[in-house]
Parts: C-alpha cells; sequence; structure tokens
C-alpha cells in the first residue's frame, strides 16, 4: 500500500497517517490481520519524526482499528468483514459526520446533490475492494 | 596501478550526474516538470569538461613522475577535490535559477512511503555471507593452532615486493591484530548489507509503485555486492595472515599482484552494480507491472511533486535531518549510502572507521 502525507497541508502529519489507513482498510486494501511498518521504519521512510507515526498508530488503536504488540507490531484488528460496528463508535463518527454534511449544506450544496457526492465516495470504497478481492484471494498481507 | 586508480575515479566522477534520480540534479530536488530546463544540461557540461580537464592534467603528472603507488593518495585526493569544486558551483548555479523562477510554487509536495517494502521485507541474502564468515573462522582457528608453534617474532610490515622488513615479538596483540582487524570488518560490512535493506526508501512521489520496484531490486543488489567486498577483504586478511605465521610465502607476483587486487575486485564489484542500477535503482528499467496494488493516492493526482528537501542535504553531501529515525541514506549525489549525521549513534561509528586504523597506526609505530 502506497502511503502519502502532504508536506504543507494544514491537516498535521498524524492525523494525515491516520485519514490514510483508515480509507485503505474501508477499500480493502488494509485487512484484517495484515501489518503495517514497524514505527521506526515508517517514520525513516517518509523523513518524519517517529513520535508522529507513534500518534498515529495510537489514535489507530483507541479507535479500535488496528492492535499495537510489542513483538507483532501494529497489525489491522478490523475491516468492513469484521461484523457490525460498536455503537459508541457510531455514535461518535454521527457527531462528526454532522459537522462534515453541515458544512457542505451551509456552504450551498443541496441536500440531494450532497447525499449522491457521498454515495460516490462510497461506491468508491466498495468498487475497490471487488476490485482487490481476484487479487487477493484470501487474507492478503498488503 | 596508479593511473588505473586516477582513470577509475575520473570515469565514477564523470558518470554521477547520470547516476542519481533525474528529479535531484546536482542534489538540488526539482520538480519532474522541470528535468527538462536548460540550465541543468548546461551544468551537466560544465561539471564534466572540468572533470575531464582535472582528470588529464593528474594523469599526466601521474605518469610524468613515473606512475608510481605513492601518487594514488594525492592523485587521487586532487581529482575529488575537482570534482567538488565543479559540483559545488553546478549546484548552486541550478539553486539560483529553481529560486528566482520559483520551481515549487503552487505544487503540492507530498512524500510516499510503500508499506509493502516493509511488511514483506527483501530477505537478508544468508548465503551470500557464508564466503566472508568462513574465510574469517577459518583465520581464527589457524590462528589459534598456529600460536604455540610460532618462531620468536613475526612480521608486522611488508615491503612492497612481500618481504619482511618489521618485525614484532610474538605476543596476542601481534599474531592476532589482523585476525581482529579481519572480524572487524567483516561485522562492519555485514551490518552495513543489513542496513541498506532497511535504509531510507525515498520514493519519487511523481511515480511511487515503479520507485518501489526500483528500491526493492536496488538495496537486494547493493547488500549482495557488499557481501561480495566483505569476502574478497576476508581472502586479503586470511591470506596475508598465512604469510605473517609462515604457513606460505607471498613474494613476488603473488604479493604484489593478488592481495591489491582482491580488495580492488570487490570495489569493482560494488561500483559496477552500484553504476548499473543507478542511485535508488533510478537506471533500473520500469518492469511490467505485476498487477501490484491499486494506485491510491499519489498515482491519481498528477500535480503532486516530492518535497523540497535540499534544507536536509548540507553542501548538497550531507544529509541532516533531525526527525528522521534512518541510519542509512542513498547519497544524494554519488552511488551508495551514507549516513544521517543527525544520528548520534553515526558519529560513534564513523570515530570508530576513522579511529581505528589512526590508533593501529600509532601503536605500530
Amino acid at each position: 500500500m502506497l502511503l502519502s502525507v502532504e508536506v504543507d497541508a494544514a491537516v498535521p502529519f498524524y492525523q494525515q497517517l491516520r485519514d490514510r489507513i483508515v480509507e485503505a482498510i474501508a477499500s480493502r486494501e488494509l485487512r484484517s490481520g495484515g501489518s503495517l511498518p514497524a514505527t521506526r521504519q515508517l517514520a525513516a521512510d517518509l523523513g518524519i519524526n517517529m513520535h508522529t507515526v507513534n500518534k498515529a498508530y495510537d489514535l489507530l488503536r483507541q479507535e479500535g482499528l488496528i492492535r499495537l504488540g510489542r513483538r507483532t507490531g501494529a497489525v489491522v484488528s478490523r475491516d468492513p468483514t469484521s461484523g457490525p460496528p460498536e455503537a459508541a463508535a457510531i455514535a461518535q463518527w454521527e457527531g462528526r459526520a454532522r459537522t462534515l454534511l453541515a458544512e457542505a449544506v451551509a456552504k450551498g450544496l443541496s441536500p440531494p446533490e450532497t447525499l449522491r457526492r457521498c454515495q460516490t465516495i462510497l461506491d468508491n470504497f466498495t468498487f475497490a475492494a471487488g476490485s482487490a478481492d481476484p487479487a487477493l484471494p484470501s487474507e492478503g498481507a498488503s | 596501478m596508479t593511473i588505473v586508480q586516477i582513470l577509475l575515479v575520473g570515469l565514477v566522477t564523470w558518470l554521477l550526474p547520470t547516476l542519481v534520480p533525474r528529479t535531484v540534479p546536482f542534489a538540488v530536488r526539482i520538480p519532474g516538470a522541470r528535468v527538462g530546463e536548460p540550465v541543468i544540461a548546461r551544468q551537466r557540461r560544465f561539471y564534466r569538461s572540468g572533470l575531464v580537464a582535472i582528470t588529464l592534467v593528474v594523469a599526466a603528472v601521474v605518469l610524468a613522475t613515473g606512475n608510481r603507488v605513492e601518487a594514488a593518495a594525492p592523485g587521487v585526493l586532487a581529482e575529488v577535490a575537482g570534482a567538488l569544486v565543479c559540483f559545488q558551483v553546478a549546484r548552486r548555479r541550478i539553486m539560483a535559477v529553481k529560486e528566482r523562477e520559483d520551481w515549487f510554487g503552487g505544487l503540492r509536495q507530498i512524500v510516499v512511503a510503500d508499506t509493502s517494502l516493509r511488511t514483506d521485507p527483501e530477505r537478508f541474502p544468508w548465503p551470500w555471507v557464508v564466503p566472508s564468515i568462513a574465510l574469517t573462522a577459518a583465520t581464527v582457528v589457524i590462528g589459534i593452532l598456529r600460536y604455540p608453534h610460532l618462531p620468536a617474532t613475526v612480521a608486522t610490515h611488508f615491503d612492497a615486493s612481500g618481504h619482511a622488513d618489521r618485525f614484532a615479538p610474538v605476543s596476542l596483540g601481534s599474531v592476532f591484530g589482523p585476525v581482529a582487524a579481519q572480524v572487524l570488518v567483516t561485522a562492519l560490512l555485514v551490518g552495513m548489507a543489513a542496513l541498506v535493506l532497511r535504509s531510507k526508501a525515498q520514493l519519487d512521489a511523481e511515480d511511487p509503485q515503479t520507485a518501489g520496484l526500483r528500491y526493492r531490486r536496488f538495496v537486494s543488489y547493493g547488500a549482495r555486492a557488499l557481501l561480495v567486498m566483505a569476502a574478497c577483504l576476508s581472502a586479503v586478511l586470511l591470506l596475508s595472515s598465512l604469510t605473517v605465521w609462515k604457513l606460505i610465502n607471498l613474494t613476488g607476483w603473488s604479493a604484489q599482484g593478488l592481495l591489491p587486487i582482491l580488495p580492488l575486485l570487490g570495489v569493482l564489484v560494488l561500483v559496477a552494480v552500484l553504476v548499473r542500477t543507478g542511485q535508488s535503482g533510478s537506471r533500473l528499467r520500469r518492469r511490467a507491472d505485476p498487477g501490484s496494488g491499486s494506485g491510491s493516492g499519489a498515482a491519481r493526482r498528477p500535480t503532486v511533486v516530492n518535497q523540497d528537501d535540499d534544507r536536509y542535504w548540507r553542501f548538497g553531501l550531507f544529509y541532516y535531518n533531525r526527525d528522521d529515525p534512518s541510519l542509512l541514506v542513498p547519497n544524494r549525489f554519488g552511488i551508495g549510502w551514507g549516513p544521517n549525521l543527525a544520528r548520534p549513534v553515526n558519529w560513534v561509528i564513523l570515530a570508530a572507521i576513522l579511529g581505528g586504523p589512526l590508533i593501529t597506526t600509532a601503536l605500530n609505530r
């Protein structure tokens, strides 16, 4: 999987990393059981501070998306096939989705148009998952 | 011999501008769309004509003074110094144009990592370590077996034709000193090969898929070449130890030919491999895409470019980045790898590499 961070973006590096990994899980590029690089190695490849990567991994761990083990490193612990979400996680997500949708409506996007765009993004995830499946029949690593 | 070294160094320094990735001409980071800028071609011509002139002068002086072995070090030094001056001038001129015309203005700079390089890494080539470890182990074992039977003194220095001209009384130091050096050299090169496989993968953000595949081949060839070099150096040290212990007698051709040629062979293999691959594999052709991934992120956005990371490269040559935990990074202008000088452990290693021979020389005086 390719992980990219934008250098001059307003969004901090750790948040960008966390977001890219969540997106990779949603599009099934990363699957439950697949590993992520060691903190030090990922920081080295990106040329950024180790604490930044640590912070991103820690966020993902708090959200229940990855497991951090002393020996196993960072391992993805849930993906779209891992069953229904936790109620608390969904409540939290809804809070943030509310703000995001409010932004669109406040800036003049009509509700049907907003919905259509949301659908396109969702389709992207499921489409990516569908096309990746034949290449990775079982629990692929990457 | 000396003239060969002078010409070889001249050739490699002449090749350098074509060995580095196209987005870092003369250690200046540029956007991919700028690789055709006239200033770059002009500075490449300037650097190369300067280098040819210096090499010819040094070669003429070496030949005029009889192509002597002692001329090698000052000759190479003069050549490298000349190349450095030309490099700095070319670099400054490209940087000046880049800044004046604001080449990175309005472009989105990103850094990209390929996680599969780490979750499914290139494996350490263990079979390639066997020769150097076997040779080193053989030296230790032969040394231990031979130690009780040694005469009262052993040679510590040989003249150019291979005759011993300095001696020391037999002691653990005088007998096992070279063995310790051999263990150190082998350990250092094997360690370096392992580090190379973990070295920073600075992928071209404009084509990260290809860059990832190139990086894989670059580090796996490079690590193997380092292990070949370790084997060559171990062989030299074994042969010289056997000579000191009077088990073989290397004089004439074998002393003058074999002993210098083996390390040269190791260096040649390494240089040839790194010239072939180019820095970070930049000269390896793009392989037919083996359906690697769905190309997320960078591939979909043609407006992204590599991060302008000039500020981390002091004088364009020395990497200094406090945030980056990398120990080894591919050299910006040159072949092979260099240290991240912001990591204190690298200063310790540098001190050991530079200080070791100095102390040994001082003690042998």
